[in-house]
């Protein structure tokens, strides 16, 4: 190794510029000037020729002259000699000065040589031999002659060992020997000097060429300590930071001393433990200055030897032993590069969890340095965050290994945490979300992607974070218990929606928005649904048929079942005209019927009868609901009292539905129908169909049967109006009320048929009808009873005011008190009843009954053959006679008139007033007055 | 109904205007003034109607009589007898409206009150027709037919005669001293006569 290593030019250079400085000020002395005068009397010193005002070769001439005169004064002559040489000297650097010439063979420095030699020679014992040996060999340095410098550089060091010019004697001797090689001699030499002390101005450069002797001897740890040494005096007390600045500011040549020194400590280093060594040896110096060069350059070594560990191990040592330090993580960093360049990843890997365990930024690190000053860490702690983290993400997706995922989720944290602002740190959340996702944590990975989707506008991933993040719930949804998975829905839809309105553009928009529309559909959120699926609807550019078909399903069934059944019939159409089954579209087509049907409904809640049928109409005939449809429409039509309408609807109905369950409804709504239309004997003939409709309740075949009869008396169509309550009491005898009502107006209608015996017959079923109701009897049957009876009293008045008193009295009024009787009889079973219409008329007949007797009396023929007294006593006789049925005529009218005072004042109470106005005037021929006229005179 | 609470509302209003209660603002002297001032056209007018009225042209005379209320609507006669003619051709209802309007125009015109009594009378509702012959003496207390109507009332149909002997006496009372009374002296005697057996039958009793 040693052979390979010369001294560099500079050095040699270095030395030089010493030596040509040392020339004028090596030998400092009391100032005393250069002339013959001062030598006389005075011991011979050593000195070196100052300027003198007299010029230097009058000087030497001076010289020359006195030695020429022949002194025999040896001190005197050494000491002339002494000058001489020095002034030779003295001439020749002059003139190598102002020529720029050297001193190599130079006649005045050969000239000084010989005569410093002569003293040498001649007075051996002179007092100034020690500067004639200097002299000497600095005139020998001057000629090149180094052989001879060394020879008298030797004497020198060896007569005079403490002379103040021991350091640059032995310094001098040791540059020598060092050019010669002899490395032992230069080591000893540049000793001496170290060992004069740290005052010389040699010593820097002694233990700086002492560490290469020793080095060159293979004397590491030697040449090291005086390296060491030299690096304490320029570095040693200063901070990392002031190093820096003073290596920054050294001159060229001290920084190619200094690099230089570094150099070769590398290489001694290396031979020996490496950073071990390094570590071992400044501990006992003040390195803190420096010691970073030492390891950087031991490193640098190593790599360019290709030792590629070695030097990231010396990279690593100096971030351990210097955790602190300004360039801490730089090494660390070059260790890796090391690592990574050597081949090893997984040194590489535990090198970068190193940085990131000792340059995280919670580390010990930044309590001494800010992050802001040291972007270039900050830089590579992200990069190995982000390696480290991927590196274990992808041994997790190798592996599936959790741990890796555990590791690998950990540094995306990390980095997540300590660069919450990094421009990059969406990607690592993005990351994040994934590695949670693959190590089935859904809940955590929802909240990474979500974060990347939304918190990080422009990142180029966000909308595949967001998709991922809906993924994820869905993932974390399957994981939860049944209970708590509605809830979790809930949130989910939420999420979704956020995400397809965040990210329309994204190609699984479409589909999210689809899916969630069906969700909010299947929890009966109608609106919400129709929005969600609207939506859809409306992106441009369109979704997929399929999706849009999807969506139109939703929107129509929200629709529908919202109630909004105009936008339901829209949404189905508009589902109708895209390619679905047949099953579907018949089933599309039947909502669309029942979305009319709805409108028709609602219509008609809001009162508008027009648009209602009018939607009941419109309805497909195909569809299952038109016929309830056109049933209703009618039915409407009915109630709002549009009779003619509503007949017309329900024949079309009759017309297309025959066999129609409704039909039996439709015919009594068609009578109803034509009954309101004034069609009456239309109705009536429905009425009556209804009521033999065997399908029908005996109540509403019962009803109809006396509607229709009812229609038929109520125009006159007698006769089926007979047969229809006659058909009525027949089938109908329960309840006996409604029958006897039946047979009341039956009676009626045979007296519009003049058919006495029929109507005697049904009012004498009245009667035994009332007689044998037993607790259905009530005051109506009574009533009708009551009437009855007065009916059937009638012809017996008829019988007994047609009979005539003719003579013999006696015969005529045996018959007339007979039918009197009867008519009596059937008068007051008709009062019986106590029904006070009846009774008063019942009253009335009665007292007309005895009034006409008194009356047919007075006016009954009389006998023949009587003579005019005869007459007048028979008249008187038949007053008499007449008087008493007369008296008891108008008690009865009395009777009734007596009821007036409790309100009773009918026509039979009326007719009784009248008639006793007429039997006692005085008394009841009262009347009220009012004036015939009014006048405006008045 | 409605009409019965119209009638009762009228011949109330009239009797609290009589008894001097009301405040009602119309001038019930108005048409006492007009009678003594009416102006030719209208008696003109009234005297066409009246005069077909009077020949039993009923037909033409409610025409006359509805065609003079248009133009002159404050006449009460007119009104009486546009009722009249009403009752005689079977339009009891028109009638009975007829004299609420009547009362309306002249709350004091008694005849409409008593017209409106026999009208009731005749349809049975007694108290109705006892309430406005009421009101007609209330309108008008020296009105004399109204006590006769009232002891018709009573004695023939609400069979009260001793209220019906009082309205007739104070009937007789309003009656000129040269009336002929014979038939109401007659109707009174009577009464007297079956009250005082009414009263003695209950002292029997």
């Amino acid at each position: 190794m040693s052979s390979h290593f010369h001294m560099p030019a500079s050095s040699k250079l270095l030395i030089l510029l010493i030596l040509v400085s040392g020339i004028a000020s090596a030998w400092p002395g009391k100032k005393d000037p250069a002339t013959l005068k001062s030598l006389s009397g005075k011991a011979p010193e050593v000195r070196i020729a100052d300027p003198d005002p007299v010029s230097t070769s009058k000087k030497l001439n001076a010289y020359k002259s006195y030695l020429a005169e022949g002194t025999n004064d040896s001190v005197l002559r050494a000491e002339s000699m002494r000058r001489q040489a020095d002034l030779y000297m003295e001439i020749a650097e002059e003139r190598s000065v102002d020529s720029g010439g050297t001193l190599y063979n130079d006649v005045d420095q050969l000239a000084a040589i010989r005569i410093y030699n002569d003293i040498r020679i001649q007075y051996p014992d002179y007092d100034g031999m020690e500067a004639v040996l200097y002299q000497l060999s600095k005139a020998y340095e001057n000629v090149g002659e180094q052989d001879n410098v060394l020879i008298t550089l030797n004497e020198f060091v060896r007569r005079w060992p403490n002379s103040q010019f021991i350091a640059e004697s032995q310094f001098r001797r040791g540059e020598i020997l060092f050019i010669q090689k002899n490395y032992t001699g230069a080591e000893a030499a540049y000793a001496v000097v170290i060992t004069q002390g740290d005052s010389s101005r040699f010593y820097e450069q002694s233990l700086y060429k002492h560490g290469w002797s020793c080095f060159k001897q293979g004397f590491y740890p030697e040449g090291i300590e005086s390296f060491l040494t030299l690096m304490d005096r320029k570095l040693g007390g200063y901070s990392e930071a002031e190093s820096l600045a003073v290596i920054e500011n050294l001159s060229r040549a001290d920084r190619e001393l200094f690099e230089d020194t570094l150099r070769v400590m590398s290489i001694a280093f290396s031979y020996e433990d490496g950073p071990d060594s390094i570590r071992s040896y400044v501990a006992s110096h003040n390195s803190s200055g420096y010691a970073y060069f030492l390891y950087q350059g031991l490193a640098e070594l190593y790599l360019e030897k290709e030792r590629y560990i070695d030097a990231a191990s010396v990279y690593e040592a100096f971030a351990i032993d210097y955790p602190a330090h300004y360039e801490a993580p730089v090494f660390q960093s070059l260790a890796i590069a090391a690592y990574r360049t050597a081949g090893f990843p997984s040194l590489v890997l535990e090198s970068k969890m190193a940085y990131v365990g000792t340059y995280g930024l919670t580390a010990d690190y930044w309590v001494h340095w800010q992050p802001e000053a040291r972007p270039e860490v900050i830089a590579e702690l992200k990069v190995n965050l982000s390696d480290l983290a991927q590196y274990q993400h992808s041994r997790a997706q190798q592996g599936n290994d959790a741990e890796a995922y555990v590791a690998a989720a950990l540094w995306y944290r990390t980095y997540i945490d300590h660069f919450p602002d990094d421009p990059e740190v969406v990607e690592r959340i993005f990351l994040l979300g994934e590695v949670l996702t693959e190590s089935a944590q859904p809940k955590a990975a929802i909240a990474a992607y979500q974060a990347a989707a939304y918190d990080y506008p422009g990142f180029s991933k966000a909308a595949e974070a967001g998709f991922a993040s809906i993924l994820a719930a869905r993932m974390y949804r399957d994981t939860l218990p049944v209970e708590e998975q509605a809830s979790w829905d809930e949130q989910q839809i939420m999420d979704d929606l956020y995400f397809t309105n965040k990210y329309p553009d994204n190609p699984e928009s479409s589909a999210l928005l689809v899916a969630v529309s069906e969700q909010l559909f299947e929890r009966g959120r109608f609106t919400a649904a129709s929005i969600v699926a609207r939506e859809l609807l409306s992106r441009k550019p369109m979704a997929s048929n399929e999706f849009q078909l999807v969506s139109w399903r939703v929107v129509a069934l929200a629709r529908f079942d919202q109630g909004s059944y105009a936008y339901a019939e829209q949404a189905y159409l508009k589902l109708a005209s895209y390619d679905i089954s047949d099953e579907e579209r018949l089933e599309v087509q039947e909502r669309i019927a029942a979305s009319i049907f709805r409108q028709a409904e609602a219509a008609q809640l809001a009162g508008d009868v027009d648009l209602a049928v009018a939607d009941y109409l419109r309805i497909a005939d195909s569809s299952d609901i038109k016929p309830v449809a056109v049933f209703d429409a009618a039915t409407l039509l009915i109630v709002s009292e549009r009779w003619s309408e509503s007949i017309v609807i329900l024949q079309q109905f009759r017309d297309q539905y025959p066999e129609h369950s409704f039909s039996n409804e439709v015919s009594q709504k068609m009578a109803y129908s034509y009954l309101q239309a004034g069609m009456l004997l239309a109705a009536a003939a429905e009425f009556e169909s209804l009521s033999a409709n065997a399908d029908l309740s005996a109540e509403t075949r019962r009803e109809s049967l006396w509607q229709a009869a009812e229609l038929y008396q109520n125009n006159n169509q007698l006769s089926a109006a007979k047969r229809t309550y006659r058909q009525f009491v027949n089938e109908f005898p329960e309840p006996m009320s409604e029958s006897l009502e039946a047979r009341f107006r039956l009676s009626n209608i045979e007296l519009q048929l003049h058919d006495g015996a029929g109507r005697d017959a049904v009012l004498r079923e009245i009667i035994a009808e009332d007689a044998a109701a037993g607790s259905q009897r009530s005051d109506r049957s009574r009533y009708l009873a009551a009437k009855a009876s007065l009916e059937l009293a009638e012809p017996y008045w008829e019988r007994f005011e047609l009979a005539k008193l003719n003579a013999p009295l006696q015969v005529s009024m045996k018959v007339k008190k007979a039918r009197m009787e009867e008519a009596l009889d059937a008068y007051n079973a008709a009062a019986v009843y106590g029904v006070a219409e009846v009774t008063t008329v019942a009253t009335y007949q009665v007292a007309e009954i005895y009034y006409q007797l008194s009356k047919d009396l007075m006016t009954s023929e009389k006998p023949a053959g009587l003579n005019n007294d005869e007459l007048e006593q028979y008249d008187i006789l038949l007053e008499e006679q007449a008087f008493p049925f007369e008296e008891q005529a108008i008690e009865i009218y009395e009777v009734n008139v007596q009821r007036a005072a409790n309100g009773v004042y009918d026509q039979a109470v009326k007719g009784s007033y009248a008639r006793l106005a007429e039997l006692m005037p005085g008394r009841y021929s009262r009347s009220e007055r009012t004036e015939s006229y009014a006048s405006l005179t008045d | 109904m409605l009409r019965l609470l119209i009638n009762s509302v009228c011949i109330g209003l009239a009797l609290a205007i009589m008894s001097g209660c009301s405040g009602l603002q119309r001038d019930t002297s108005k048409a006492a003034d007009a009678s003594l001032n009416v102006p030719p056209a209208v008696l003109r007018s009234y005297q066409q109607a009246l005069d077909e009225m009077r020949n039993g042209k009923d037909g033409l005379a409610i025409a006359a009589f509805e065609a003079f209320i248009i133009e002159y609507p404050d006449y009460s006669a007119a009104y009486l007898n546009l009722a009249k003619l009403q009752l005689r051709t079977d339009q009891a209802d028109a009638a009975i409206a007829t004299l609420e309007t009547a009362m309306l125009v002249e709350p004091s015109y008694a005849p409409a009150y008593n017209q409106l009594g026999i009208i009731y009378r005749e349809q049975g509702q007694f108290e109705s027709a006892d309430t406005a012959y009421r009101a007609a003496i209330a309108a008008n207390p020296e009105y004399a037919l109204a006590y006769l109507n009232l002891g018709v009332l009573n004695d023939l149909y609400l069979q009260q005669p001793q209220v019906a002997l009082v309205y007739y006496q104070q009937y007789r009372d309003r009656l000129p001293a040269d009336a002929d009374t014979a038939s109401l002296d007659r109707w009174i005697a009577d009464l007297q006569r079956r009250t005082a057996s009414a009263d003695s039958g209950e002292l029997k009793q």
